[in-house]
């Protein structure tokens, strides 16, 4: 459990905003259908048909959302976790200082 | 959840009117059924603590709060996905969903209450009434497509059901909601125990704050 937290801790400090993008945008283009790097995004969207079988990218968008939003929850709670140890060592500190004097 | 995701992706067979986008169904519901067990959770938490006076089921009550507000969330994303290609829009003031709009407003307005009431007793005090709200939404969401007739889709789970799954979609749904559920159960137990530890670190501070 302690190295799970301390990767996702380091995944979330270096790649965290990166990938929040990255995934935004490709949820964007999977919903819409539209390329937003293109020099007219509406126009480069494809028609498509709107059939029962061609609904595949709102499951997939469904099925990642969801699990970015798991995935953000367990960042926030490493973080807070990481965040209570400092302060811990900051009271042990503190408590050895005082004791001192 | 493993097995879950093949299940839904891979096993269980395409419903024929509303194609692919059905398999939603297997992620929305689960969602859902928790989001409302979630919030009921958090009244009677939020009642015992009242009575009981016990820190340990405050703990209980604004995690299970905190989580609340990721699958309330989430069942009205997951909900206005799903819509798009079966009704044509992202949003109806649907009753159903008009329900789950409130009741993701109580968990956010719970957790409001706790952050800005000027000390902690009160702020727990309120927010037990804003939780015992949403514990009252909750069975109204439940039977909002039975009370009003709605475009959401009948219910075909629980006691109340009016229509029937097909047996390898209820094994898919069962399987899901297991597997949701524990999940859920697992975030619950973490954030309980850091709220915990949040709470002993308050204590110190405050002990701190009034020594010095």
């Amino acid at each position: 459990m302690r190295f799970i937290n301390m990767l996702l801790y380091r995944i979330n400090k270096f790649f965290g905003a990166p990938l929040v993008l990255v995934a935004f945008l490709f949820i964007c283009k999977g919903m819409t259908g539209m390329d937003l790097f293109a020099a007219d995004p509406v126009a480069s969207s494809s028609p498509g048909s709107d059939g029962p079988q061609d609904n595949l990218r709102f499951l997939f968008a469904v099925f990642f959302i969801t699990w970015l939003a798991f995935f953000a929850y367990i960042f926030f709670l490493s973080k807070r976790l990481s965040e209570m140890k400092r302060e811990v060592e900051e009271l042990r500190r503190s408590i050895v200082v005082n004791s001192q004097k | 959840m493993l097995s879950t995701i093949y299940l839904i992706f891979i096993w269980v067979p395409t419903e024929q009117n509303l194609g692919v986008s059905q398999r939603i169904f297997y992620f929305h519901v689960p969602l859902a059924w928790i989001g409302m067990v979630s919030i009921i959770l958090v009244g009677v938490a939020s009642v015992v603590h009242l009575i009981s006076g016990n820190d340990k089921w405050d703990a209980l009550a604004y995690s299970a709060a905190e989580l609340g507000v990721i699958f309330a969330t989430l069942i009205l994303v997951t909900g206005a996905i799903w819509a798009k290609p079966v009704w044509g829009v992202w949003w109806s003031w649907d009753p159903k969903l008009t329900t789950t709009l409130i009741l993701w407003f109580i968990y956010v307005g719970y957790l409001m209450v706790r952050a800005y009431s000027p000390s902690g007793s009160q702020g727990r005090r309120y927010a037990s009434v804003v939780a015992l709200l949403g514990a009252i939404d909750a069975p109204l969401i439940y039977l909002a497509s039975i009370w009003w007739r709605t475009a959401h889709p009948d219910l075909n789970i629980g006691p109340l059901a009016e229509s029937s799954l097909d047996s390898d979609m209820l094994l898919t749904f069962v399987v899901a909601l297991i597997a949701f559920t524990l999940f859920y159960v697992y975030l619950l137990c973490e954030r309980v125990r850091i709220r915990r530890v949040e709470d002993t670190l308050d204590e110190v501070y405050q002990y701190a704050s009034v020594s010095n």
